[in-house]
């Protein structure tokens, strides 16, 4: 093997040429790296090029390779990843001196001088660059799904058919979760019974350990070997998981005063509409005892309690207008509302088939809210109409309420032990925006309300794929492979002891609570919680804590970049 | 008799009396023309994709700026800042993402805690609080990059150059 690294500049069809000429590349690169082999090829994007550089590498049999080409997210991710797919057994980088150079400095003299340099810092990556350890893992072949909802039942379900054994908690008695208060279904009015039951069959499985009146204390450990510490009357136990779902849904704000509610009758809130609408639809020739019904939408929701849109109420408020409507043609049916949220063809569909039957909508501004009237019992509400200014009243005998769902105050506890983070509104938050259902912590993961409020399908498809990333999860490998990582490979933090002051910075700082100290003070990381992102190695003091892709590296590649002095 | 030859009290006093227009507009282009040095630290999931942007897209960026890209603006260590000024490197940019854009839990504000800090100290110790340049989501795109290193360079190139008789001597 040659010691000498071997630099290969692709001309990218010599249209690097005029702002690099080779010959001042091979000049500089003579004068900095003497050492360093400079060869030029005319399009390493073309298999080709590759081929060539094959034979290249099998006859000057350098100690590296460095590809001065485009960027990553040109082509050059391409070119690196063919090169490491086909084992290419040395150490090999990319440095961009296309997008990074040739493009945005044509007619500067100092780009020469600049794309040596960047050859320059990308040989000193390359030579001082370590690499962490590969870590395998073995999860525990278990999965807790906290909640018993559509989501974790959905969830509970799908683990049971591919062969994973799943412990599935709920506080409730039975399982079903707020799709037990609600009769029907938007957007086609199907009866909440013929989305349950199919999950419920789907939890009757020898793999299911369904424990009901059971709430989850808190969960202790590390992605592979949860602990869950679980309280059944009073009872405590304990169950050993590899990964966690959590399902624990969201709960539905309930009236409080709100629009005079409590205070005159008549006003309820659209959860006890639906109990309603469900003995009336069960009645023989059930008939509304009301003529004129006002759904007042967003209460508490896009306040500064609740600074959110929860989703579900406009489409309930509409298909429950529709219920209504349906019962009796002769009922009144206004909406009054901030501007109807119903999103998706099925929601748009909903809408207009609303209109068509005659419900009413008003718009009002949340300056002005809408005003209960009565004595007693509900009159009227009056209103400034938002969209023509004017004042209107309408006579009411039913005022129906629109809640949104708000955060659980118990999935804080949860979260917490977990490492996993709450949004502002105190949902649990994913890893937004390419992974919603995983969490910063591998094996954790959220389906249904606990995360946003959703449709109940959609929290079935979100339970359901939930379920399928954790037995991807369970299966094991390599812990590269769970946090999204950059060439070269993942990078982990890791604490030299001998250095350590035991300060305790890196853990007070560490976003994935990945830094912990033991019980004698020591510190250490987790490898499978850190994802190399490098806080606490700039916050160590010492000199302790290190990512090995990063720090001696950074370090070297620096001082290529600092002028020289003229002898 | 160019910056590189002034004796460091005189650089020192220079960089404290930011209002004293002692550096001139003539001077301070004969300064220009002394190749101005910058690190540019660039976060991967942000600033580094308005890098690619402005190259894609051609637009000229004076050459005097050398990008590094990391994983994130968080693992930039103060040290690290202060030994490239050391080192002769006359400014240098931490380019993070947005502030409650993070990919990794927020660690871009303790981020920005730590390295606003650095840039009062650097006011305190001498050196200017513009060689240090923070940007949290600014340079996301092409354009945005562009302009921000162009004004970077161009403050650098008005700033007195550092002292670079020490360099190697630490």
């Amino acid at each position: 093997m040659n010691t000498a690294p071997l630099v290969i500049v692709c001309t990218c069809h010599d249209t690097l040429c005029p702002v690099l000429p080779e010959r001042a590349l091979v000049e500089g690169m003579a004068v900095r790296r003497p050492e360093a082999r400079l060869k030029f090829l005319p399009s390493l994007c073309r298999p080709s090029d590759l081929k060539s550089l094959s034979a290249l590498i099998e006859q000057e049999r350098p100690s590296a390779l460095l590809l001065a080409a485009c960027s990553p997210f040109a082509k050059g991710r391409n070119i690196l990843d063919e090169l490491i797919r086909g084992e290419c057994a040395i150490p090999v980088d990319l440095i961009d001196i296309r997008e990074g150079c040739s493009f945005i400095h044509a007619g500067d003299s100092d780009a020469p001088d600049k794309a040596v340099d960047l050859i320059c810092m990308g040989l000193a990556g390359l030579i001082h660059r370590q690499r962490s350890p590969k870590v395998s893992f073995q999860p525990q072949r278990r999965a807790l799904v906290v909640g018993a909802g559509p989501a974790g039942l959905a969830a509970a379900g799908i683990l049971a058919r591919l062969g994973i054994p799943v412990t599935l908690a709920d506080r409730m008695g039975r399982a079903g979760g707020l799709l037990n208060q609600i009769g029907k279904l938007f957007p086609a009015n199907t009866p909440s019974r013929e989305l349950l039951d199919p999950l419920l069959q789907e939890i009757d499985n020898p793999m299911v350990d369904f424990l009901s009146k059971t709430s989850v204390a808190r969960i202790e450990g590390d992605p592979g070997s949860f602990t869950a510490h679980l309280v059944r009357d009073g009872q405590e136990s304990i169950v050993q998981a590899g990964a966690v779902i959590l399902a624990c849904g969201a709960l539905p704000v309930l009236p409080d005063k709100d629009f005079r509610s409590g205070e005159v009758a008549g006003v309820i809130s659209q959860l006890e509409l639906e109990t309603r609408l469900r003995k009336l639809e069960t009645q023989e020739a059930g008939t509304p005892e009301f003529k004129n019904a006002v759904f007042i939408q967003c209460m508490a929701a896009r306040d500064e309690a609740h600074p959110y849109c929860s989703t579900v109420c406009c489409p309930t408020a509409l298909k429950n207008a529709l219920r209504l409507k349906s019962l009796n043609r002769e009922v009144n049916v206004t909406v009054v509302h901030r501007g109807i949220m119903a999103p998706g063809r099925a929601m748009e569909e909903l809408y207009r088939k609303a209109m068509t039957a005659g419900v009413r909508f008003v718009a009002y501004s949340p300056a002005d809210p809408p005003e209960v009237r009565g004595d007693g019992k509900v009159s009227a509400v009056s209103l400034k109409d938002a969209l023509s200014g004017r004042d209107t009243l309408l006579p009411a005998d039913l005022v129906v309420l629109s809640t949104p769902l708000k955060p659980r105050p118990e999935t804080s506890v949860l979260t917490k032990g977990l490492g996993v983070h709450l949004d502002e509104m105190a949902f649990a938050r994913g890893r937004e925006p390419m992974h919603p259902l995983a969490t910063p912590v591998p094996g954790v993961y959220l389906c249904g309300t606990v995360r946003w409020p959703v449709y109940a399908e959609q929290a079935v498809d979100q339970g359901r794929a939930a379920g399928v990333k954790t037995a991807a999860f369970l299966a094991g490998g390599s812990i590269g492979d769970l946090c999204p990582a950059s060439p070269p490979g993942p990078a982990k933090a890791a604490v030299r002891t001998d250095a350590c002051s035991r300060c305790g910075q890196c853990v007070a700082v560490c976003p994935y609570g990945a830094s912990r100290r033991d019980e004698d003070g020591a510190v250490s990381v987790s490898a499978i919680r850190c994802h190399g992102c490098g806080l606490c190695t700039a916050v160590c003091p010492s000199g302790a804590a290190r990512i090995p892709e990063h720090n001696v590296a950074i370090r070297e590649i620096l001082r290529e970049i600092a002028p020289r002095i003229a002898p | 008799m160019t910056q590189s030859q002034s004796p460091a009290g005189a650089n020192r006093e220079d960089s404290f009396n930011k209002k004293d227009k002692s550096l001139s507009a003539p001077e301070a282009s004969i300064q220009g023309k002394q190749e101005v040095r910058a690190a540019v630290f660039a976060c991967r999931w942000c600033a580094l994709l308005g890098a690619d942007r402005a190259g894609r897209e051609r637009i000229n960026i004076p050459a005097s700026f050398r990008l590094i890209p990391i994983e994130c603006a968080a693992s930039v260590e103060p040290d690290m800042v202060l030994r490239a000024l050391a080192d002769g490197i006359d400014g240098v940019a931490v380019l993070g993402c947005h502030l409650g854009g993070c990919r990794h839990n927020d660690a871009n504000r303790t981020a920005r805690l730590r390295l606003s800090l650095l840039r009062d100290m650097l006011d305190i110790i001498g050196l200017d609080r513009r060689r240090l340049l923070l940007s949290w989501g600014t340079a996301h795109e092409g354009h945005q990059f562009a302009a921000l290193i162009r004004k970077f360079v161009s403050d650098l190139a008005e700033l007195p150059a550092l002292d670079r008789r020490l360099i190697g001597t630490r």
